[in-house]
């Protein structure tokens, strides 16, 4: 470890280790009890409810689609062709679907079929038909065989007896497999699938024609196809936001700032749910290291767990927050008083979010006829800017007149309230449904929503039938009355939205004591360099936010050294080179000035210029500072070989991080540049 | 102003600078060309000398570096915690992280800790992965006494198991909680030795395993190309921590030639000459053969094993292929002689040294 008292030598590294390949640095011991382990359980129990949740959508979400396969694998026989179910993702990227066909896998499995997965790496140029084969019945067969035919799955399977047993090759996906290697091994399956009932089902990540595009008609031919389709990504995106932060499923949350990086982060850039819940991850990780009540949270999980036993969930949160709180740092410290306080907060704010999520759920199913993502929704709700901008009309957007607030012409939230009004009954009545389920436990707007079903419902009976309908006057006469009415019932929807809105919706950055349970801190999120670039320029680069960015990070590092060294020698703007500067910093600015190619006589002479350049300040600084060659004894030539030694140890430098490319033998006196811009 | 209006502004100025950069790049670069100012025309001190100064060059800002480095500290906490939580940690930033990494990892006394050192030419994969797997069995054992756990008593020789025996068994269902962990450290996963895609997609693989976890660095700006998305988000699991250092790359950067010394290109005269005196003169007059057909014909990727062989006999310089092969393995370890393959196919010898340099050399040899 390093310590301040190690003296100047810890730089120094053992000797040997360093020019070995790998070497075993240190064996493990028997854990000791961290101080973090509270934490950390803390962290678990969250993560692990959250995550939970998440493999429950995602099951619901696609058990529709599992049964479907299933269902169409027994109900069907084909004795000439092999049967192929495509199953398109309607996602680009897989790295979602990897999870998606392995449940698939196993759901089958559960279903009694015998099953092996296939990833498209395996169906590779390199590979070849082989290496398919292998792993195959490697999944079959529990053998390693280097070179097999596939007769021995037919053999194999005439072993087993069970005669109606499917067995099923799942294949990810389509596109990023080598088409030759696929079709010859699916010519290979398909003859086998005279003898066994053999079942291909393969994931297309693009179009539908893609099966046509990339496999030939002969192959196509030896397939009897059927298609099936799993739900968008924004669909399943919404259906886990909804079920871990808008319905708070482990009272974790995140702060509006938080929500709009996850918001671009997911529509314009990465798309995929997996880096999605990744960044989730980090935020609770992040949450409960630096929040010294985070482990609270552990307390209200617990609670929530145990409500359905039929304790008192108010008491029992109360006794279980009280103790989490005596266990935080500095806790016992805690009077009595204070830790009432806040039990009392968190009670309050655990009543606040539940009518929160009420409302924001009846927003987005009124949102949904105009097709608001509740990604989009959420991430808008959470912003305090709308909610603090008029603290006497609470949120502004809630303004009936859409005329007053063309600013708020694009909200959301309006646009969501203003379709209500132009809901046709029969809608109307459906999101009043689903109005009454999510109003349960939020009494004050339950019983409005049942009276107004209940006036839309009658409504619904009183208009006159359509097939008996006359063109009398008094017929059109009865249509415009019914439609003053519906105008009136959605009026009174719309208005009763409006004033939930009003008087629940509040950003969760504006409850006090909001800091134990919502991860707001983009600034911390910004010193991991994780969302930084985001943050500053939300449209751009994203990718490589997620990513760490190192291209930018690492030029970026070059010029601001002084910011992070924070010495005094150096000049205060980074970019001014002077005596004591960083010297690969030094040879990073002076690449900046040339082209794509860098004389090296010139680069080294401006070099030695900008190094050797009088100080501007105090002459002590030389001495101090500049290597000991400039004022030794031993002449110029010395002060030459350190020069000379500084420029070959930054162009190294530069090198090592890829800013700078060697000489080519057509090309010796020149070093190329490679990165521009940032 | 509003989003949109600064929105808007901020592409405008994006795409001003890219295209800035890119005449940048072309003018310049043009312009550049007609630069014909020569290296050699620089008035450049001796190359032993220079070795000399680079090997002692006094790192500059000592105390601030090692400040910043001493900060990283405080973030201890948070990467020990991302890293039980199933992250791998992925270190970049300017400057060597080195000695952070490793003191951080020292940290860690619950798991084995194994470091890979990445920007050495060569390393060893399966032997990487036999001590990891060597590392998780001895922590069974050590668990197993003092749990319940059983694990077999015997068990086959990992040296003889394939690396997907050895990948299944890393990867093997944890016996109580997380206890027994392997925490990989690899320096330079982006260095030459790991760069291949074959390499990264097994280091994936080991990243993934259950009992495995990795802590890493990059040095280079564009490692992250290195990785699909599946293996940045499922294998690896990288949890990005920005950490410049601004400490010298000095073991990092051992392998680098210098460019002032005779243009970047590798091997010293003195210490070829150095190393040739010391060798036998039959040794001698073997790398005077090949250094004068390397200057006869300068065109050609390098001389043919069995041509060498064929003149050295002629000449009774060496009397089996065997002697030969061991005057070359003693050229091959002092990097005198390295092989290439020319357009044939075939395994050609040559001398990595600029021409100059290699008469020079010759001439000496000759006295």
């Amino acid at each position: 470890m390093i310590n301040e008292s190690d003296g100047d030598d810890w730089l120094i590294m053992e000797e040997k280790l360093h020019e070995q390949p790998f070497f075993v640095l240190h064996r493990g011991r028997r854990r000791s009890e961290l101080k973090e382990e509270d934490e950390f359980e803390a962290f678990e129990m969250i993560w692990s409810k959250i995550e939970r949740s998440i493999k429950d959508v995602l099951k619901e979400m696609n058990g529709d689609l599992f049964d479907k396969v299933n269902g169409w694998i027994r109900n069907q026989h084909s004795h000439n062709q092999l049967r192929t179910a495509f199953v398109f993702t309607k996602n680009m990227e897989n790295v979602d679907d990897i999870d998606t066909f392995a449940n698939l896998a196993s759901h089958l499995n559960s279903q009694g079929c015998h099953v092996a997965t296939l990833f498209s790496s395996d169906i590779s140029a390199n590979n070849g038909v082989a290496a398919c084969l292998k792993r195959l019945f490697n999944q079959f067969l529990m053998l390693d065989f280097d070179a097999a035919h596939i007769s021995i799955l037919a053999s194999w399977y005439t072993e087993q007896g069970a005669y109606n047993k499917p067995v099923v090759v799942i294949i990810d996906n389509l596109e990023r497999c080598y088409a030759p290697v696929l079709s010859h091994f699916i010519i290979m399956l398909s003859e086998c699938a005279v003898k066994i009932p053999l079942i291909l089902i393969v994931g297309v990540a693009t179009t539908l024609d893609a099966p046509h595009r990339i496999l030939s008609s002969t192959v196509l031919h030896s397939l009897l196809p059927a298609e099936f389709y799993l739900t968008f990504p924004a669909a399943r995106m919404d259906a886990i936001l909804e079920a871990v932060l808008v319905k708070p499923c482990a009272f974790f949350s995140i702060g509006h700032k938080v929500a709009s990086f996850l918001r671009n982060y997911f529509v314009d850039h990465d798309g995929t749910l997996t880096s999605f819940v990744r960044v989730l991850k980090i935020a609770v990780i992040q949450h409960i290291t630096m929040e010294p009540l985070g482990v609270v949270l552990r307390a209200m999980v617990d609670v929530e767990q145990t409500k359905d036993i039929g304790a008192n969930n108010i008491d029992l949160l109360e006794t279980r927050l009280k103790e989490a709180l005596k266990s935080c740092p500095n806790g016992n410290d805690m009077t009595n008083s204070t830790a009432n306080e806040w039990v009392n907060r968190l009670s309050e704010l655990h009543r606040l979010q539940k009518s929160w999520s009420s409302v924001a759920m009846c927003l987005y199913e009124a949102g949904k006829f105009s097709g608001v993502s509740l990604l989009d929704l959420y991430s808008e709700l959470l912003d305090p800017k709308t909610y603090n901008s008029e603290p006497n009309e609470t949120i502004m957007p809630f303004k009936s007149s859409p005329v007053e607030r063309s600013s708020h012409q694009d909200s959301i939230i309006w646009k969501s309230i203003r379709k209500i009004r132009d809901l046709q009954s029969t809608e109307l009545r459906q999101l009043l449904e689903k109005w009454e389920q999510y109003s349960k436990g939020f009494t004050e707007m339950h019983n409005e929503v049942i009276e107004l079903k209940s006036v839309v419902v009658n409504e619904g009976n009183k208009r006159p039938r359509r097939e008996a309908q006359e063109l009398s006057i008094h017929a059109v006469r009865a249509t415009i009355n019914a439609e003053k009415e519906r105008t009136k019932v959605n009026e009174k929807a719309a208005m009763l939205l409006t004033r939930m809105l009003r008087k629940c919706v509040r950003p969760i950055e504006c409850i006090p004591g909001n800091e134990t349970v919502c991860f707001q801190k983009v600034d911390k999120l910004q010193s991991v360099k994780y969302f930084e670039f985001l943050l500053r320029r939300p449209c751009k680069g994203v990718l490589s936010a997620l990513l760490g960015d190192p291209r930018r990070r690492i030029q970026l590092d070059l010029l601001e050294f002084h910011t992070f060294l924070k010495c005094n020698c150096c000049c205060k703007n980074g970019r001014m080179l002077s005596l004591s500067v960083y010297d690969t910093s030094v040879m990073y600015t002076l690449a900046q000035e040339h082209g794509d190619l860098i004389n090296l006589h010139e680069c080294f002479q401006s070099f030695k210029a900008a190094i050797s350049q009088p100080p501007t300040k105090p002459k002590k600084r030389l001495k101090q500072l500049s290597p000991k060659g400039k004022t030794d004894t031993n002449g110029p030539a010395k002060a030459d070989a350190l020069i000379q030694a500084r420029f070959c140890r930054a162009v190294i430098e530069l090198q090592l991080v890829g800013l700078l490319r060697m000489p080519s033998k057509r090309r010796p006196d020149f070093v190329q540049r490679i990165a521009f811009g940032l | 102003m509003s989003q949109n209006e600064s929105h808007a502004a901020q592409i405008e100025e994006e795409e001003f600078e890219f295209s800035r950069n890119y005449f940048l790049s072309k003018e310049l670069g043009s312009s550049a060309k007609k630069s014909t100012r020569k290296l050699a025309d620089l008035d450049l001190v001796d190359e032993q000398e220079l070795r000399e100064a680079a090997a002692n060059l006094e790192p500059t800002h000592e105390k601030e570096v090692k400040a910043l480095i001493t900060s990283y500290k405080d973030s201890y906490a948070e990467w020990t915690f991302a890293l039980r939580g199933g992250f791998g940690l992925l270190m970049y930033g300017f400057g060597s992280k080195k000695v952070l990494i490793e003191d951080f990892a020292s940290s860690l006394t619950e798991y084995s800790v194994l470091v890979i050192n990445g920007y050495l030419q060569s390393v060893n994969l399966k032997q990487v992965m036999i001590t990891l797997a060597e590392l998780l069995w001895d922590q069974l054992k050590l668990h197993k006494k003092t749990s319940m756990g059983t694990i077999s008593k015997s068990h086959q020789p990992f040296n003889t198991q394939s690396m997907d025996d050895l990948l299944v068994f890393l990867d093997s269902p944890p016996v109580q909680d997380n206890d027994s962990v392997v925490c990989v450290v690899i320096h330079n996963i982006d260095g030459p030795a790991l760069r291949d895609s074959e390499t990264q997609e097994y280091l994936a693989r080991i990243a993934a395993c259950s009992h495995i976890r990795i802590v890493a660095s990059i040095d280079h700006v564009n490692a992250p190309l290195l990785w699909d998305k599946k293996m940045v988000h499922t294998q690896f699991n990288w949890y990005w921590c920005h950490v410049p250092t601004f400490a010298p790359y000095k073991v990092e950067g051992m392998f680098h030639p210098l460019i002032l010394a005779h243009g970047g290109s590798g091997q010293s005269v003195k210490t070829a000459s150095i190393v040739l005196q010391s060798l036998t003169p039959n040794a001698q007059s073997v790398f005077k053969v090949l250094a004068e057909h390397q200057l006869a014909h300068p065109d050609e990727e390098g001389m043919p094993i069995n041509a060498l062989y064929t003149i050295c006999r002629e000449r009774f310089l060496v009397s089996s292929q065997a002697t030969l092969n061991s005057h070359l393995t003693e050229f091959k370890d002092h990097e005198l002689v390295k092989t290439r393959r020319d357009s044939d196919g075939q395994d050609c010898l040559f001398i990595p040294i600029m021409k100059d340099a290699l008469e020079k050399i010759v001439q000496e040899i000759g006295q």
